[in-house]
Order: structure tokens, then C-alpha cells, then sequence
């Protein structure tokens, strides 16, 4: 017995949502930032594409912990105030020292050369961390026609609050609309 | 009789998709933080380079910190309970895919034990070569020391060998700091076995998957069902402690157990309390005072467990 072609799309779409829905369940859970929120707790809103990194030790709450600094370049400033340097460091959680690795998942995940836009909270003048970790970084990939477009972060936690997220707000955004969804949060 | 080759080829695809790429991660040595590594993540956000990591010892054991959570009106005793069925629930999922309302074979199984150690006064994320370790599950109350990170409800940081992927030493802290935590999954906080039972699946060796997809659960953050695992989440788990492993059983964290901060070995009060045990041990030794106990909510599946004796390394 074949299936009908509406009962065929039907059961392939319900198992493709299935498949995806249970995909996540394992992930940490996190509190969705909205858009104003990403904004009000962050101070620079830029694209940023990664050079290098390295991991080393830091006291973090009282306690030695692997991070990994990652030096971008600043390609744009979207909103907020533009960065003083041209370069930053981005640190975020987890790495590799010796033999030892030390793994936080959630965190923003960053690939050498490729651009991002990324929502930071500065430590210092020359350091900062990632807003919301996962939830302030967007991958920006090309579509179909060449446009770059921001991603969700490949590690995000699952979010409570999803749908009200900055992450439902800007994925699928080319750079030119997430100025403007900024530039209106922000208002 | 005519056959439709385009329309079951799309679904063998979705089928093989479903299966082949999987629908959980497993955490690997590549090390995602470095964006000058090449993970290889998939299509399903899956890193596919490096070994997976796992807990090589078969038995794997917990701590909680012991002032638990004033702010959240959580006690060490109520942490530890939540703390135990959260473990409890990825210990005995069936791995043969049978119905879960009846009782479970041992053969079926994940081959990893596992349960507390007690309360412990050490209240930081840490791990010590040459002293004594213990697996943390701790309560943040006045700072939540991650710059940029208020929104996690918690973290767990997995620290492994680089080369192998045996997972060393897995600490899993609650930020109690800027969200308050109930026992009981009630409308006052967010419920901490909930939280708990994710967070477990990272410290086992899981990881996120999936993130490039918008099909998250609509979670509003009441409620208790995020407790119960999927069956991606038992697929996970039985890939990565398949049932019938032989081994070693070793309980003890990496170089013995201590309660304390940075301290020498010492011996636990309370022993190992083990959930299961799905595969028969070498080379048990008989250490007394190490105490079998039943995790509350699988009285069923427990009915089934054998006796596991823990060899110390102290």
C-alpha cells in the first residue's frame, strides 16, 4: 500500500518535527534575553570576525578555571557604542592546557575567519564576554542568493520564554534589518 | 503495480537522517571554545571530530555542596534528593526501547552505576591532581561568577583527558544567584530536578544538539516535565554506556575522594549509594560500609539491581 502524496508530506513534515523538537532536550536551559534585553546588558553590538585564540588559566569567582580569549577583528558596529579598538579579546568559557580540557556547553562558539555578529559585555577596555553567552552570538551564513544572514549560535541552551527571544527576533536577519530591529529596540 | 520512487526515496532520506546524524551529541576532545579548531560540526550542531567523552570507570558519583540554597529555601538533604533522581532518570533508561511503565531488565540497561556521596564542604568548581576530588553539584547564591551569563539557570563544566576523552571530573553549579530554584516544581521557582536532570546529561558526556533548528521547546519554566527524558536523551546515553560493557567498577573521583577544597583522600561517611548495576564487575572488593541505596522514584527498575561493591583508591 503507498501513501497518498498529502499523507506522505504529512507524515515526513511530523516526523521531521519530531526528529527536531526531541533533538535539543538535552540542552542546558537558559532564560530567553529579549531584544532589549541583549541591548540594555550589552555595551558594544558589532560584527566581528575571529583571528586567533589561546587558552589559559583564570580565577574566575575564586576559582581556576580553562578560558579561551579569542582575538577578533571589528568588522561593524551595529548599535551601542563602537568598540575603541579595532581588535578585542573575547573570552569565552572552556578550552584545552597540556593534556587537560575543560568543557562549558552553551557557550558562544566562534570560528576562525568566519564573521559573526556578537553582542559583548566588556571586562576591561580590551576584554569582553559574550551577552547571554550562546544568545549573543549570530553565525552569519550566506543564503541562496549570496545575502548574509544571522544563524542562532550552534550551541544554544533551550530558552524559556523562546518565542519573545532576541534569538527567534534576529535569525534569518540580514545586517541590514538587524540594524534596524536594533536601532528600534534601543529606543 | 506503480510505485512512487521520488516520495520514498525523501523519506528513506529523512528516516536515514533521522537515525544516521542523530538526534543526540555526544560531547568530543575538539574543543569547540577554540575557533581555530575544526570540530567538524554537522548538520545537527554536533561536533564529529575528536573521541567522545565518558565516564571509562562504570560507576560514576555526585556530591552536593552542603549549604545548599537559603535563597531559594533548599536544603542539602532536598538537593540531594533532586540531585539523585535527576542521575537516576539517565541510569535507568532502557536501551531496548521497550515500555517504560514496566519494569526494566538489567541487560537493558546503560553500563554505568552511579549515586552520592553525601554532602560536602568544598563550595568550588575545581579539580586537583594529586589530592582529592569530588563531582559538585553546587548552589550559587550570592554571585553568579560568569560575566555576561545571568541568563543560565546553570552550568556544568565536564573536565577531561584530552587524548582519550575519559571524563575526569564534572561539576555542575545552580545559579541560585538570580533565579530561584523550588523542590517541587511549583509556581515559587524553577524546578531544580528539572534543571538537574539536563544538566546531568553534560556531565555524562552530552552535549547540546540541534541549535540551528527553532523547533525548541515551548518551555515557560513551571512545571516538572522537562524531568522526564526523550527518547533522543536514552539514545544518547545508551551509545554512550552501552549495555553489556565489561570493566572495572571504580567509584572513587580521580585521585580519591575528599570533601574538602584541595585536601588529601579521606574516606567518605557515607560510601557509595548505587543506582544499578548492569554489568558484572572484576575484581570487587569488599569495602565496608559502602551501602546500596535505592534512588526514590525507580523503585521498579531497582527491584533488579545487584549488588555493586566500589574498590577505593585511597
Amino acid at each position: 500500500m503507498w501513501l497518498g502524496r498529502r499523507r506522505f508530506l504529512s507524515a515526513v513534515g511530523a516526523l521531521v518535527s519530531s526528529t527536531l523538537v526531541e533533538r535539543i532536550a538535552g540542552a542546558s536551559l537558559a532564560r530567553g534575553l529579549t531584544l532589549a534585553e541583549l541591548l540594555r546588558a550589552s555595551a558594544h553590538a558589532v560584527v566581528a570576525t575571529p583571528l586567533d585564540a589561546h587558552s589559559e588559566w583564570a580565577v574566575l569567582g575564586g576559582q581556576r578555571r580553562i578560558v579561551t580569549d579569542i582575538r577578533v577583528r571589528i568588522e561593524d558596529t551595529l548599535a551601542l557604542s563602537a568598540p575603541a579598538q579595532t581588535e578585542l579579546l573575547v573570552r569565552v568559557l572552556g578550552g584545552i592546557i597540556g593534556t587537560l580540557g575543560e568543557r562549558v556547553d552553551g557557550q558562544a562558539t566562534l570560528v576562525a575567519g568566519k564573521p559573526s555578529t556578537l553582542f559583548l559585555t566588556p571586562v576591561s577596555p580590551v576584554l569582553s564576554y559574550v551577552t547571554g553567552a550562546a544568545q549573543g552570538h549570530y553565525p552569519l551564513l550566506p543564503d541562496a542568493s549570496g545575502v548574509l544572514r544571522l544563524r542562532p549560535s550552534p550551541h544554544l541552551p533551550t530558552l524559556l520564554r523562546k518565542t519573545e527571544a532576541a534569538v527567534t527576533a534576529l535569525s534569518g536577519r540580514t545586517l541590514a534589518e538587524t540594524r534596524e530591529l536594533l536601532g528600534a529596540a534601543g529606543r | 503495480m506503480t510505485r512512487p520512487p521520488l516520495a520514498y526515496l525523501a523519506l528513506s532520506m529523512v528516516l536515514l537522517h533521522a537515525a544516521g546524524v542523530g538526534a543526540f551529541c555526544r560531547a568530543r576532545t575538539c574543543e569547540p571554545a577554540n575557533p581555530t579548531e575544526d570540530c567538524g560540526i554537522d548538520a545537527a550542531g554536533c561536533t564529529t571530530v575528536g573521541n567522545p567523552l565518558h565516564w571509562s570507570t562504570g560507576c560514576v558519583t555526585f556530591a552536593v555542596q552542603e549549604d545548599g540554597s537559603y535563597r531559594s529555601g533548599i536544603d542539602v538533604g532536598t538537593a540531594l534528593d533532586a540531585s539523585s533522581r535527576a542521575l537516576a532518570a539517565w541510569l535507568t533508561v532502557d536501551c531496548a526501547g521497550k515500555d517504560h511503565t514496566g519494569p526494566r531488565d538489567l541487560a537493558d540497561l546503560p553500563s554505568l552505576v552511579g549515586g552520592s556521596l553525601g554532602p560536602v564542604t568544598c563550595d568550588q568548581s575545581r579539580y586537583d591532581t594529586w589530592r582529592g576530588n569530588a563531582n559538585i553539584v553546587l548552589f550559587r547564591d550570592d554571585d553568579w561568577p560568569y560575566p555576561g551569563g545571568n541568563d543560565l539557570f546553570a552550568t556544568t563544566v565536564v573536565r577531561f583527558d584530552t587524548a582519550s576523552g575519559e571524563i575526569l571530573d564534572a561539576d555542575i553549579e545552580i545559579n541560585t544567584a538570580n533565579y530561584l530554584m523550588a523542590a517541587n516544581g511549583g509556581d515559587l521557582g524553577v524546578d531544580l530536578q528539572s534543571i538537574l536532570t539536563h544538566e546531568f546529561g553534560h556531565f555524562l558526556g552530552l552535549a547540546h544538539a540541534g541549535a540551528d533548528t527553532t523547533m525548541q521547546p515551548n518551555w515557560d519554566g513551571i512545571g516538572t516535565e522537562l524531568r522526564s527524558l526523550t527518547e533522543d536523551d536514552a539514545a544518547g546515553m545508551c551509545d554512550a554506556y552501552p549495555p553489556g560493557r565489561e570493566g572495572p567498577v571504580e567509584c572513587s573521583p580521580q585521585y580519591g575522594f575528599s570533601g574538602k577544597c584541595g585536601a588529601a583522600p579521606e574516606r567518605p561517611d557515607l560510601g557509595c549509594a548505587l543506582v544499578h548495576a548492569p554489568h558484572a564487575p572484576h575484581g570487587r572488593e569488599h569495602g565496608a560500609g559502602l551501602v546500596l541505596a535505592t534512588v526514590l522514584a525507580f523503585g521498579t527498575a531497582l527491584r533488579r539491581t545487584r549488588l555493586v561493591r566500589c574498590r577505593r583508591r585511597w
